[in-house]
């Protein structure tokens, strides 16, 4: 007959080798890509200038060609610290980190798209996964309040927060997603991806169709900032930032299906009216990139497209880096500048 | 041919393995029936479960 | 989808198999009746039909007050009978035999657009069928009301089964049990080893799966069709035969055994073992409770083949509620009837040679996996999909 004691020990290697899990994940997640760009802001501690957004600024932001048009020189140019499939709080924690580690920028980029300035922090963790897991390891209990978790998942928040397995459990899955892709894929016409994954995959975040759209650009008229993105602005603020609110470029098709309607163009004159209250430049950038061929996919620029990009915000700003911030708006369609 | 008679046996050590029988085949290395053995399998079975168990997890950034 | 989430271990069956083994033996049954109804109060909310589904509960509440009044031999086992098979063909099949009349759902007086599916109808209706039918031929004892609710509301086996018999279940549920380290440690490993199996190898097959379907199945190259196939054949077998070790090694954590649901199925030479180690609570409930009523084994020729199609037709149908499923099954009825005419064909012995012996092995496996393209894709889709594997 088996014995409590003999279930014990069982239990108890069991609970040794979660152990060495945690540390084995830890191990194999210590170049994950946040931690790619953390170590890239603690390089880059003389950078003049920060670009912060989600993947559209991390593949889309160059720095060398940035810091050409700006007459900048490495060390002190350019740092883009976009991080894809990340928010506001996950941006405004990697500006605080990088401050932290005593970068002293006199410029902040802050690229974005459609409705990312007012979406509110509604999140569960199960979306917490993948980049988002530097939540759990980059001032955990700051950056959580600048999200609504249900009472269910704020617990689980702290109780697991400190485990590798549960805070990198996305590193781990995206290999065997990898793989789901690869043996997938076996037998079929061989589909087009980039460092983000399959290109006709980001179509899925697209609206649904314009009517979609349309509603939403109504139902966020009365939204006001997002709480990450005010408390970004106010801490780029006290660090003497000058900052640059970019609306990033996007596709002529994409642009002619959703944006091209009035109410968009009133989603953006009340995204405008809000930042007033806050000494940043603006800069629409979204009509920059005709060419629809130089997209990698539905969103993200390709190399061509982003050292345009690029290259011209870089002409747009240079007056910016030696003046006090002051409110502009910048480049509407049909003034000087657009083709 | 001798393969084929050692299936039964491999199925008694799988069925042993997930548990679905009390007692180890005849013949199944006795060292591997202590506890400790036991523990160890459950890890590599919480492992192989933790890896595998984000699949149904819709991924359009992969890039992590 | 419940097995696969913390709520179900944290919540449920952790606090429920402990507060069973530590309670006396008078409380027991009201322990796993209880649970049983928070488990689908909780799931059914959460998960399937929201607040109507859970209202569903008043099934379980309905038949353990009706059930007290079967008799040996008595006409209320038949009431009992009638409305199992009513609730079925509500709930799961109304809108199937509706639509065989009237196609276009717009123009269905009788189309439920919101249906759903109580949690776990398709396998609690055969327990209450298989429970009314045998009180009616004095086959088992009445027990108590909570004994018959535990039986009814035991959760492991709620959403997928094993279909328990009373007889079986209820000197479990009585005996005290002995050795619960033992049970611990099987039963743990025992759910450990099927989300493993689940996960890692049915979850990771459906990586080729997803393709069954006409698009891809129209682009694909001809050579990758059959392995999208035979992953499907893998990936059933290893999906429900995972969810049958959770639950399994679940009620094993009570102390409680309940029947294995599969034994090495794709290992057996032959169709008719196949069936008797595949989803083996189901074919002993078809065979116990419509293949042995219709007259079984023991009429002509002829009617036992009637009999074998008759029974996987049902078994088709109870799958799901479509004319690819009773293709399927149908299919299934006419290789078993051709398997019973070749084993009693004059002169025929079972061979032991192993060259034999492996050929019928490939035959009903390359069968059977064939069969799967009827259950897992519409009929129209499963003749693309063969056109374009013989064809081109």
């Amino acid at each position: 007959m088996t014995t409590k004691r003999q279930l014990i020990s069982a239990a108890l290697v069991l609970v040794g080798g979660l152990a060495a899990m945690n540390l084995t994940v830890a191990a194999l997640t210590r170049n994950s890509v946040p931690r790619r760009v953390m170590r890239h802001a603690r390089e880059s501690q003389e950078a003049t200038v920060v670009a912060l957004g989600n993947s559209l600024v991390a593949s889309g932001f160059r720095e060398s060609v940035f810091d050409s048009a700006t007459d900048l020189r490495a060390p002190r140019g350019a740092v883009n610290l976009g991080l894809g499939a990340s928010t506001p709080v996950e941006q405004l924690l990697l500006l605080r980190y990088a401050l932290a580690q005593g970068m002293r920028p006199q410029l902040a980029i802050y690229g974005f798209f459609d409705f990312q300035l007012t979406e509110p922090g509604k999140v569960s963790i199960g979306d917490m996964i993948g980049n988002r897991a530097m939540d759990y390891y980059i001032e955990p209990s700051y950056g959580r309040r600048f999200y609504s978790l249900s009472a269910h998942d704020a617990v689980e928040f702290r109780a697991l927060q400190a485990f590798p397995m549960f805070a990198d459990r996305g590193a781990i899955w995206a290999k065997v997603e990898i793989l789901r892709r690869t043996m997938g894929q076996q037998g079929l016409p061989a589909e087009r991806s980039n460092q983000f994954g399959r290109a006709a995959d980001f179509t899925l975040l697209e609206a649904k169709d314009e009517q979609e759209f349309r509603q939403k650009c109504e139902d966020s008229l009365s939204q006001p900032l997002s709480p990450a993105v005010r408390e970004l602005l106010r801490v780029a603020s006290e660090a003497g930032l000058a900052i640059a609110m970019v609306e990033m470029p996007m596709r002529q098709a994409h642009r002619r299906t959703f944006y091209d309607n009035i109410g968009w163009q009133e989603y953006v004159a009340h995204v405008r009216k809000l930042l007033a209250a806050y000494p940043v430049t603006f800069v629409d950038a979204s009509h920059w990139i005709l060419d629809d061929a130089e997209f990698d996919d539905p969103l993200h620029l390709g190399e061509k497209g982003a050292e345009e990009f690029s290259r011209r915000l870089g002409g747009e700003l240079r007056t910016e880096m030696a003046t006090v911030p002051a409110l502009r708006v910048t480049s509407h369609p049909g003034e000087s500048g657009t083709p | 041919m001798t393969g084929m008679f050692r299936i039964p046996y491999l199925q008694r050590v799988m069925e042993y393995l997930a548990g679905e029988i009390d007692a180890p085949p005849e013949g199944f290395p006795v060292a591997l029936t202590n506890f400790q053995f036991w523990g160890l399998w459950w890890c590599i079975l919480v492992g192989v479960i933790y890896i595998f168990s984000g699949q149904s997890s819709k991924f359009i950034y992969i890039d992590f | 989808m419940i097995f696969n989430t913390w709520d179900y271990y944290v919540l449920f069956l952790v606090p429920a198999a402990l507060c069973f083994r530590l309670a006396r033996a008078s409380v027991r049954p009201w322990i796993i009746a209880f649970s049983g109804c928070l488990f689908f109060l909780y799931f059914s909310l959460t998960q399937l039909g929201g607040a109507i589904g859970a209202a569903c509960l008043l099934i379980f509440l309905w038949e353990s007050f009706i059930s007290r009044f079967y008799k040996p031999a008595s006409w209320i086992c038949w009431v009992g009978v009638v409305q199992t098979i009513l609730f079925l063909v509500v709930f799961k099949y109304r809108n199937f035999l509706s639509g065989l009349i009237w196609p276009v759902p717009q123009q269905n007086p009788l189309y439920w657009r919101n249906a759903f599916l109580p949690l776990g109808i398709s396998f609690f209706t055969f327990e209450f069928l298989h429970y009314a039918w045998d009180r009616y031929r004095n086959k088992t004892e009445t027990g108590n009301v909570g004994e018959y609710m535990a039986f009814i509301l035991f959760f492991p086996t709620m959403v997928a089964g094993p279909i328990k018999r009373y007889q079986d279940f209820l000197p479990k549920l009585r005996a005290i049990p002995e050795d619960w380290v033992l049970d611990a440690q099987r039963g743990f490993t025992r759910v450990l080893a099927g989300l493993a199996k689940k996960f890692a190898i049915a979850d990771l097959l459906t990586a080729y799966t997803n393709h069954l379907n006409i698009a891809d199945i129209a682009q694909a190259h001809r050579a990758i069709l059959p392995l999208w196939l035979l992953a499907y054949g893998i990936k059933i077998y290893v999906d429900f035969s995972a969810y049958s070790d959770i639950a399994v090694g679940s009620a094993r954590l009570f102390g409680i055994k309940v029947p294995e649901n599969f034994d090495w199925p794709y290992f057996q030479t032959n169709i008719t073992d196949f069936w008797r180690h595949w989803h083996i609570s189901l074919s002993s409930w078809l065979l116990d409770y419509v293949f042995i009523p219709l007259g079984g084994s023991r009429v002509r020729v002829p009617r036992i083949y009637a009999n074998l199609l008759v029974t996987m037709f049902i078994s088709g149908l109870w799958h799901g509620a479509g004319l690819n499923f009773i293709v399927w099954g149908v299919l299934h009825g006419l290789m078993l009837a051709v398997h019973r005419w070749w084993r009693h064909r004059p002169g025929a012995v079972p061979s032991a040679q192993f060259l034999p012996r492996a050929f019928s092995w490939l035959v009903t496996f390359v069968a059977v996996n064939l069969a799967w393209a009827f259950f897992c894709m519409d009929i129209h889709t499963a003749l693309f999909y063969f056109r374009r594997l013989i064809v081109g």
